[in-house]
């Protein structure tokens, strides 16, 4: 729990002005070495940094859960269900295209989606790692 | 070698493994008896979580449900695989950031609410008990009809090795069993069906030989001829809306289920979570794209097998006798005609089948080796008892962690909870052998509320919890009270006392849908009429949504 509330908190609710962390004395001990002034500027840089950093984590990581719940809401539900009947006179294989989607299809996208959202937010991870690319 | 010594010898040789393996996973700590040290990699958590869901209505119930349903059957499909992206991209890497030990924990914590701890905490126990209760029922009536002893003395038998290895091992006891389990699990279950895909169609890989062979197209065939609509015809036996509101109910129920969700407490970092969710699904799929194979392939056979034959001459069939006997079979000439009948209506129909020989017969069908029939008693056994397992842990932590640690005695040594938890989990053996041996009559009717509830009440609190940042203890404890007490009571007033399925004809079993999005909605509004939650409490969330911390090991 402790290093939990260490991380700093992005902005609280949407559209108003974000809150300062709490742990200010542990980021201003990074700088601690440095001169007063430069010190305060850098700090602010740092802290606005760090959480538009964070908050285009989290948008980019919505963004990728939209996109592939959509899909698995077209394969089960559209494909699958609501046009089950339509479908019945195009084929897979030899089977009519609703029913493989309902019982075959839409469980083998279902594992794709869960490695294809693992894969990418692997990506995203490593591009956002300890706060983002302004602390390279 | 006969059946019934393989099925001993295979029964004792898979009891003596799991045994060995809990001994050899007895663990001395807390965190190991609840998330198994948090050490377990991604792909074997993969497994274990497949053997953990995976239950005894799974392996012996689901084909044979789906051979009668034709294509609604796909609601079982779906819903029970379809929750599995939903739990990989919307739960499990959050709750194994949060990190602590049981799901009550977590709308606890995120709620700072003790009220909303021990709500859920009595949700996970109710949920938990009524499904474990058909488990210890599964066990029995395997060893009953594979090993020919009574049911109370099969249940006895799960009992006493569940309980040597949860006790010793908890999580990681467990854990490990079922990734054995799910090794046997899936071994029965193939085996058959790429032994009647090749018998009936010459394809040995059962999704192949269901899609590109001409079988559907036969047994559509078959079943207009005979005066049964076409199998692959959808909406048969529900409506659109229902069809869709059960899979969408049973989707989020399972993503809700508490079993399932500490699975992912158990891996070393959020990046195995999301792997892991991954590869229990592919372990799940394995087993359930073969199902509707097995389904059609099984009811083919057997209308092929049995229709227009003469009575004297399917009774001198090895199978038919022998299942006739268990009375999951029945045969009976009513037209006096001398030959058995397939037929849609009741008074017509001469061939009455039990949906739960489907699986189990199909080996003796197909006219498998003996080894084969014992395999797939072994296989049911293990997709019992690995539910079991997995459930009995639920039931023990919510007593021993959330209850007693967290609200009676929180100043408790590990020592003190970690034997409180081993007393636990043994005490809900008992309960749960009880229900096995005398099962309750509406044992059937639970399930739908199994996941109607936790669609209702776990799926949307937790995930409002993350994804909603303003979402308040008020709004969470008003929606789930209402979400439970709304599909509780569509529920129990439509099996119960008869109440006619009042809003647009949804089910008992599609209802947990309606309940879910009543939550969701109360939550929200509730949550924004009230104040915000305290700093810390979005500060938890916050930290929720970060991105996680480098790991050094593969996932």
């Amino acid at each position: 729990m402790r290093e939990l509330l260490a991380a700093p908190a992005g902005p609280l609710v949407s559209g108003v002005v974000p809150c300062l962390p709490t742990n200010r004395r542990v980021v201003a001990s990074v700088f601690a070495l440095e001169d007063d002034a430069r010190c305060e500027v850098a700090k602010e840089d740092y802290l606005g940094n760090r959480q538009a950093s964070q908050r285009s984590y989290w948008i980019s990581n919505l963004r990728l859960i939209g996109c592939l719940l959509a899909i698995w809401f077209l394969v089960s539900f559209v494909l699958g269900i609501f046009l089950a009947e339509p479908l019945a006179s195009v084929r897979v294989g030899r089977l009519p295209a609703g029913f493989w989607w309902a019982q075959q299809g839409s469980m083998f996208v279902f594992v794709i989606l869960i490695f294809v959202y693992a894969w990418r937010m692997d990506r995203l991870d490593r591009s956002h790692r300890d706060g983002g690319e302004a602390d390279r | 070698m006969s059946v019934e010594a393989w099925t001993y010898g295979l029964v004792a040789a898979t009891f003596g493994a799991y045994l060995l393996i809990g001994y050899r996973s007895r663990v001395h700590t807390t965190e190991g008896f609840y998330v198994a040290g948090r050490g377990i990699p991604a792909i074997f958590n993969g497994a274990a979580t497949a053997a953990d869901w995976m239950s005894a209505a799974s392996f012996i119930s689901m084909a044979g449900l789906i051979s009668f349903m034709g294509y609604d059957g796909a609601v079982y499909l779906m819903g029970w695989t379809g929750g599995y992206v939903l739990l990989a991209l919307l739960l499990a890497p959050y709750l194994r950031k949060f990190g602590k030990y049981t799901v009550p924990d977590f709308i606890g914590d995120r709620y700072g609410s003790d009220t909303a701890r021990l709500v859920a905490a009595m949700c996970a126990i109710f949920i938990s008990l009524t499904y474990v209760a058909g488990q210890m029922r599964g066990v029995g009536v395997v060893f009953s009809r594979f090993l020919g002893v009574g049911i109370g003395t099969g249940v006895l038998i799960g009992m006493t090795v569940v309980a040597f290895f949860a006790v010793l091992g908890g999580m990681k006891g467990i854990t490990w069993t079922q990734v054995a389990q799910y090794s046997i699990l899936i071994l029965a279950y193939l085996i058959p069906a790429v032994a009647i895909a090749m018998k009936l169609t010459g394809n040995p890989i059962p999704q192949l030989a269901l899609t590109s062979s001409d079988i559907a197209e036969r047994l559509n065939q078959i079943q207009l001829d005979l005066g049964f609509s076409e199998y692959t015809k959808p909406f048969q036996s529900k409506s659109m809306l229902d069809v869709a509101c059960i899979t969408f109910a049973l989707m989020a129920g399972t993503a809700g289920l508490p079993h399932i969700l500490v699975r992912f407490y158990t891996v070393r970092s959020v990046r195995a979570a999301r792997y892991s969710a991954g590869w229990a699904l592919l372990f799940i799929v394995l087993l359930y794209t073969t199902a509707p194979a097995v389904a059609i392939f099984a009811r083919y056979n057997l209308i092929d097998t049995l229709h227009d034959k003469p009575l004297a001459e399917a009774r001198a069939l090895d199978w038919v006798s022998s299942w006739e006997k268990t009375g999951l079979l029945n045969l009976e000439d009513k037209n006096g005609d001398g030959v058995l009948q397939l037929a849609p209506e009741p008074e017509a129909n001469e061939i009455l089948v039990d949906p739960d020989i489907i699986v189990l017969s199909t080996p003796e069908v197909a006219g498998l080796a003996p080894w084969v029939i014992a395999l797939v008693a072994a296989g049911g056994l293990a997709a019992a008892l690995s539910t079991a397992a997995g459930l009995l842990l639920v039931i023990s932590s919510s007593i021993a962690h959330d209850i007693y640690t967290k609200l009676i005695n929180p100043d408790a040594s590990d020592a003190q909870r970690l034997l409180v938890g081993r007393v636990m989990i043994l005490a809900a053996i008992l309960v749960a052998g009880y229900f096995g041996i005398n099962p309750p009559g509406f044992v059937g009717e639970v399930v739908a509320f199994a996941f109607g509830l936790a669609a209702a009440s776990f799926f949307p609190v937790i995930l409002l919890g993350i994804f909603d940042k303003r979402t308040n203890g008020t709004g969470a404890i008003t929606g789930m009270l209402l979400g439970l007490s709304f599909t509780a009571s569509y529920i129990i007033g439509n099996r119960f006392f008869g109440m006619e399925p009042w809003l647009f004809g949804i089910s008992a079993q599609g209802i947990g849908t309606v309940g879910l999005f009543l939550n969701l909605l109360a939550t929200f509004v509730i949550s924004r009429l009230t104040a915000p939650p305290p700093l810390e409490l979005q500060q938890l969330v916050e930290s929720l949504r970060a991105a996680p911390p480098p790991t050094r090991h593969s996932p």
